[in-house]
């Protein structure tokens, strides 16, 4: 097995405590000292292991033109799409960072992409329930208002128009 | 001797923090966002966004940091409820804030979204459930950047995960002064969790006051993450506790007397710098908290030692230098912030009543 940092030269395993778990990391000796040296900071460590990980420095996310180099060099990346576009580079990183690569919380409340649409919906009807009093047709708006308090009951669980 | 030592969770934790980190999934992150040429018009957008769902379940004010003066940047910074990097973004950035400062929601510091929730004492549970309300709705008109490997997608893989940061800010007077936090923090570094001086390392007013934190965001569930820093934080509010009764043991009465010193100062002075202050004030909590400052056989206090700790942590953060101008209603110099802060201070000292 070839070191998980250089992926050059061929990894040892090493033992150590993170979080209350104890993490194997198989790593060649001399990216384990420049790793886990007690000497270091832990941004050191941090920014040393950076620039450390393998892949090609040019390569870009193909949305938001974030280099790898620059994820390198900076800690941070571009948007939501790098974590696909870089996700082979990011996973060693991410273990080492976390402890783990998998995510374990609460999964979102509500489907995004629908809650959004109907947000959306209830916008476009609030503009039409303001025409609809302005022109004074109160039996349009007193509909328009009960479609929306039903939009609200579906986003947030809340009645009432605002 | 008076009152006996306080064995209460109040007498320790001071305040409880948790926030969330989010994204949006259409925009790139903050730090490539304010590269970008329609960045400004961008950031509206998100802030108009967030603001629309966070007004329809309370009343929020909104600072857009690119219009706001420097003091009261400094201000909002100073009493928690915005960041450093949300002032390193300030064309792009923004805070909503509660009336009652308890959920402060930034926009664009180094994610899109940060929500923290923030209340007096030690509360993890109902801290959380505050939160995820706050999250819910502003998640409920937008995608939060989500993974089904990763979880919520943050700027700074740190974050990644749950982007959830639980908090608690700790008053550890006998642990530092005797020197067992030494002993106690890499304890807690092997547990997963950070302890920090509350104001930034090395400021020199740190009053004893350290912020312990989750440092792992992905691999536990909230939950599990809410249960390791509660049990851990337990562990050393006892240890406190146990501390602060061998203190008074062995230390006695000239501890007492160095106590009621920094009182005498703090109620008798003309000017008093922040570091001196921030040093009284963390003797004095400590008196309250040994029953130095109890009345004996008198039931009726108007306030319990708890309470008057609780109120001199107002006092502090209502001291720093920002918040002192925000006070006077104009910025003063440096010397003239001393006697401000030695007249503000002796009179509300006084007014607290203490049983000296």
């Amino acid at each position: 097995m070839l070191c998980a940092n250089c992926g050059k030269r061929p990894a040892a395993e090493y033992t150590k405590n993170k979080g209350g778990k104890t993490l194997k990391l198989y790593l060649c000796p001399s990216c384990y000292e420049l790793l886990y040296s007690e000497k270091r900071e832990e941004a050191d460590l941090f920014s040393s292991y950076l620039n450390g990980i393998g892949g090609e420095r040019k390569r870009k996310c193909p949305v938001c033109d974030t280099t790898l180099g620059e994820f390198k060099s900076t800690g941070l990346l571009g948007c939501a799409y790098c974590y696909t576009a870089f996700r082979e580079e990011l996973t060693p990183t991410i273990y080492y960072i976390q402890g783990a690569t998998r995510y374990k919380g609460e999964p979102p409340k509500v489907n995004a992409e629908e809650a959004y649409d109907t947000a959306l919906r209830r916008e476009r009807l609030k503009a039409e329930f303001d025409r609809a009093v302005r022109s004074g047709d109160s039996a349009r708006a007193e509909a328009l208002k009960a479609e929306i308090i039903e939009l609200n009951r579906f986003l947030d669980g809340s009645g009432g128009v605002k | 001797m008076t009152g006996e030592v306080k064995a209460t969770y109040e007498s320790v934790a001071v305040s409880t923090r948790i926030r969330l980190a989010r994204n949006f999934q259409e925009y790139p992150f903050p730090g490539r966002l304010e590269k970008d040429a329609h960045a400004q018009e961008q950031a509206a957008e998100m802030i108009r966004r967030i603001g629309d769902e966070l007004n329809r379940i309370e009343d929020f004010r909104l600072y857009t940091m690119a219009d706001i003066p420097n003091g009261t940047a400094a201000f909002l910074k100073e009493r928690n409820l915005i960041s450093r990097d949300l002032l390193a973004h300030r064309r792009i950035s923004a805070v909503y804030v509660s009336r009652d400062e308890s959920i402060s929601v930034m926009v664009n510091e180094e994610d899109h979204i940060r929500e923290q929730y923030f209340t007096k004492g030690f509360d993890l549970q109902r801290a959380y459930e505050r939160i995820a309300g706050i999250d819910e709705a502003i998640g409920a008109s937008t995608p939060f950047a989500y993974d089904e490997e990763f979880g919520y997608l943050t700027a700074c893989p740190t974050n990644l995960g749950t982007g959830m940061r639980a908090s608690v800010m700790l008053f550890l007077p006998a642990l530092s002064r005797r020197g067992v936090i030494r002993t106690i923090m890499p304890i807690l570094s092997k547990k997963g969790l950070t302890v920090r001086g509350a104001f930034g390392e090395g400021s020199g007013a740190e009053g004893e006051l350290f912020q312990v934190s989750n440092e792992n965001t992905l691999g536990d569930s909230e939950g599990e993450i809410l249960q390791e820093v509660e049990r851990t934080v337990s562990a050393v509010v006892k240890a406190e506790i146990a501390e602060r009764r061998r203190m008074r043991v062995e230390e006695g009465v000239s501890l007492r007397d160095k106590l009621l010193r920094s009182y005498g100062i703090l109620t008798h002075c003309a000017t008093l710098g922040l570091g001196e202050f921030m040093a009284l004030a963390a003797d004095v909590k400590l008196g309250l908290a040994l029953g130095f400052f109890d009345d004996e056989g008198d039931d009726d206090a108007d306030r319990t030692a708890e309470e008057l700790m609780y109120g001199m942590e107002d006092i502090i953060v209502g001291m720093r230098p920002a918040n002192i101008d925000e006070l006077n209603g104009a910025p003063l110099s440096a010397q003239e912030q001393d006697i401000y802060r030695a007249e503000y201070v002796s009179k509300a000292l006084r007014g607290m009543r203490f049983s000296v």
